[in-house]
């Protein structure tokens, strides 16, 4: 999740920098792809059509994320394995829930006010980074300022529609939820190292006393079989 | 009566479906997730086949897993336990990690489909892969089956035969960890490329650099005995990293920026010798196969038979007769080895080969789709030829969306971005702007088979893997003159040949011919960190992402329109 700092830097920090810039770039693929799902997914062609230009726009401040990680990478000579993007992990940060997209879980009203709450906590992040990085690395904070325009547009729109959709005291009651939400996945996710510090000495003595029987098992490992279809049981998970 | 195969949580998984007659229909699960890689239990690939073939618990005879679920995750286990304090993160992680993994998969497909316990089979993973490879060769009894991975139920490396009688026979087999493909991967890691993404490109820096730290490499990788030096690795210790100290201190520092030309120079030699590594262990392991089978033939297996410049260079040792990779040999392609296995649990016989294009038709994939809010035709498909002709000899770079959708990693022509290979400037756009590759990476050609002789030369004992993008081949002095922006700094091409006169990518190169064009540069349609496009959603942003402006589709050529 967002590693943003908190407070105003005092000098530039180009390997934190680049660690936030992939996080963001992290955000807007996983919502690239929420985007996506939902334009396929939904049966209003105007809706499709709306959910696939945002998808486009997400793809693209990606693109401008990565972009500007590389040049500060190349720039101050990086070690880069940690601030690079592999899409795989947007499963294990959280970006993207491993069963279901956000559009399968909710109806198409509360799915516009989880999209504009969240725009708008992204905005707001994105406000507190570029205030760290603007004095010095002007030129790339100008490319974000595009980027929060789009975001502001896309929230704007997005609550728009939520608000025509649905009741004022619904619309209260959801967005204050999503808000609530938001901020218990950002704290549940800043919490797992944490929490790894309570079970992983549990796990590791569990592992321990488990070792000693180990020491005792002698398993064989046959190299070769002569019929491996008649050998085999192909019921067993063993 | 439908057998399906699965393969999952490990490598990008994937489905296959088969009636054992005429339908067969694979799928990736990153084909719907769009996220590249996608290792998750396949639920959507499975949705949408049980959408369209209307599956049931009754019209199903079997589900197959392409492994031992705790067979796989035991082994791991066993072997590091016995040193608890070395392999600590390996041994908390493994624990952590026991409830997201394949031992729940019949829960996990539970819950997308009801099927009674006892339709599910578990096959074993380097069978998977033989019984996959099977399916590419005519007379399964004149080779020897090679399955050479990371590790899979604690297997590496594995040889088998199988007999006209459909008798299977393990010879050999190597245990975890010694691996050439975990050695592989881990230089991928060293270079600064992803584990189990960036092997490819390591292939292709390989060829930049010399291999002049064979030595060190030789004490690494045993490549007579195949076996590893545990104490350069971590991967057997460390889920975050996977070499130790001791390989720093030979080759320096891991991570370097590859844009700074020293780093460039020194990353290449390492990649070369690690290359040598690979190639001299599996000609050892192929020595070895032949030895024990008495067979001159091969199929090889596995994630490490996707290194195709291995493929080429084995070629020239004369060690085998025929050597076959089939299009998809990773873990992903067993999904179709476990339904053979399933197949043939039921019927006491193996599946019909299966061509290189088993996924579904474009059609049935967008039968609901408004292509017209989204795209405007510009030539109805009697023309299409003609016109898709004229735009690549005026220099325009068109994207292929027609027929069956392939297997392997490689677009094989169905699903890809093509263009002029003579002209340089479309070739540099086509590498540089839309596909975001390194330099060091070049684009394949693709070209008519009673052409090939022509500007290429190759060994006939690899030549049957240019229709799948196999291999590597030479590039001759004719091909130097006119179409040098695709042939790569060791005189390589990943050269695929066509001979399938009624599709379309045939009919264009014939039609060029006159053009004397007759070669056209192949990519995957897709964008960098994405998988290839699957339906026409994802043919639109793909276009509008890459700014291409053309797309070749079943019934005419079309454009991309604003929305």
């Amino acid at each position: 999740m967002f590693l943003i700092p908190k407070n105003k830097l005092n000098k530039f920090e180009p390997l934190r920098c680049c660690f936030v810039l992939n996080e963001f770039s992290a955000a807007e693929f996983a919502s690239a792809l929420e985007m996506l799902f939902a334009a396929k997914n939904v049966d209003d062609l105007k809706l499709s059509k709306g959910f696939i230009r945002h998808s486009l726009d997400e793809y693209k401040h990606f693109s401008i994320f990565t972009n500007i990680k590389n040049q500060i990478s190349l720039e101050h000579e990086l070690n880069n394995r940690e601030t690079r993007f592999i899409p795989i992990h947007l499963f294990a940060k959280g970006y993207i829930y491993k069963d279901k997209f956000i559009f399968e879980k909710k109806n198409i009203k509360d799915f516009a006010i989880f999209i504009g709450a969240n725009e708008e906590i992204a905005e707001k992040k994105l406000n507190d980074f570029l205030e760290n990085i603007r004095s010095f690395k002007p030129d790339h904070a100008k490319k974000i300022d595009k980027i929060l325009l789009d975001e502001e547009r896309h929230a704007k729109y997005s609550l728009a529609f939520a608000k025509k959709n649905n009741s004022k005291f619904d619309y209260f009651i959801k967005f204050s939820k999503e808000n609530l939400l938001s901020k218990l996945r950002h704290l549940y996710a800043n919490s797992l190292t944490k929490v790894s510090k309570i079970f992983n000495p549990v796990l590791y003595l569990l592992i321990l006393i488990m070792s000693l029987p180990v020491k005792f098992l002698d398993l064989e490992k046959s190299e070769a079989d002569n019929d491996v279809m008649e050998n085999i049981n192909p019921r067993s998970i063993l | 009566m439908f057998y399906i195969g699965i393969s999952a949580y490990y490598h990008e998984s994937s489905v296959f479906l088969t009636d054992g007659i005429n339908i067969n229909c694979f799928l990736k699960e990153e084909y719907f997730t769009r996220i590249k890689g996608d290792k998750s239990f396949p639920k959507r690939s499975l949705e949408f086949l049980i959408k369209k073939y209307s599956l049931n618990e009754k019209n199903i005879k079997s589900v197959c897993f392409y492994e031992k679920p705790f067979k796989s995750w035991w082994e791991i286990f066993i072997y590091s336990i016995k040193k608890p304090l070395e392999n600590k993160k390996l041994l908390i992680h493994h624990l952590k990690n026991f409830n997201t993994g394949s031992i729940f998969f019949y829960t996990h497909l539970n819950k997308i489909i009801k099927i009674s316990k006892d339709k599910i089979l578990y096959s074993s993973h380097h069978l998977s892969h033989c019984l996959y490879g099977s399916l590419y060769v005519k007379n399964v009894d004149d080779y020897a089956f090679i399955s050479c991975d990371g590790v899979g139920e604690g297997e590496t490396m594995t040889i088998y035969t199988i007999d006209s009688e459909n008798l299977i026979k393990k010879h050999w087999t190597n245990f975890y960890p010694n691996s050439i493909g975990l050695f592989y991967s881990t230089i991928t890691d060293f270079l600064g490329y992803d584990i189990n993404d960036g092997e490819f490109k390591v292939m292709s820096l390989s060829s930049y650099g010399n291999p002049i730290y064979e030595k060190e490499m030789e004490q690494i990788f045993d490549c007579e005995e195949l076996k590893i030096n545990s104490s350069y690795f971590e991967f057997h210790k460390n889920p975050e990293r996977s070499f130790s100290e001791k390989l720093i201190n030979i080759f320096g520092k891991p991570y370097l920026n590859l844009a700074i030309k020293e780093n460039f120079k020194k990353y290449s030699n390492i990649a070369s010798s690690a290359q040598l590594i690979l190639n001299k262990s599996v000609k050892n392991l192929i020595l070895k196969a032949k030895q024990l089978t008495g067979r001159n033939k091969i199929v090889l297996t596995g994630g490490v038979a996707l290194n195709c410049k291995m493929v080429h260079d084995l070629s020239k040792e004369n060690i085998f007769d025929e050597l076959i990779v089939p299009p998809s040999p990773g873990d992903s392609g067993s999904a179709i080895g476990a339904a053979n296995f399933s197949y043939f649990h039921e019927n006491d016989k193996f599946l019909n080969k299966i061509g290189l294009f088993p996924g579904p038709d474009k059609d049935q994939i967008n039968k609901k789709f408004k292509l017209n809010e989204f795209f405007e035709k510009i030539s109805q498909q009697e023309n299409s030829l003609e016109i898709a002709a004229d735009l690549i000899v005026k220099g325009n770079i068109l994207a292929t969306y027609i027929d069956k959708t392939e297997t392997g990693p490689r677009a094989l022509g169905n699903t890809s971005i093509i263009c002029n290979a003579k002209d340089k400037l479309a070739v540099e756009n086509l590498n540089n702007r839309i596909k975001k590759r390194e330099f060091y990476q070049p684009l394949a050609p693709i070209l008519l088979e009673e052409n090939f002789v022509k500007y290429f030369s190759i060994k006939d004992n690899i030549k049957n893997n240019l229709y799948s993008m196999g291999t590597l081949c030479e590039a001759k002095e004719e091909l130097k003159n006119d179409y040098f922006s695709i042939i790569h700094t060791d005189n390589t091409c990943r050269t695929q040949v066509i001979e399938n006169e009624n599709s379309f990518i045939f009919k264009l190169l014939k039609k060029l011919e006159k053009n004397n064009i007759h070669i056209l540069v192949n990519t995957s349609f897709n964008i960098s960190k994405d998988p290839i496009v699957f339906d026409l959603i994802d043919v639109y942003t793909n276009m509008r992402r890459m700014n291409i402006d053309y797309v070749i589709m079943n019934d005419g050529i079309f454009k991309a329109k604003k929305i």
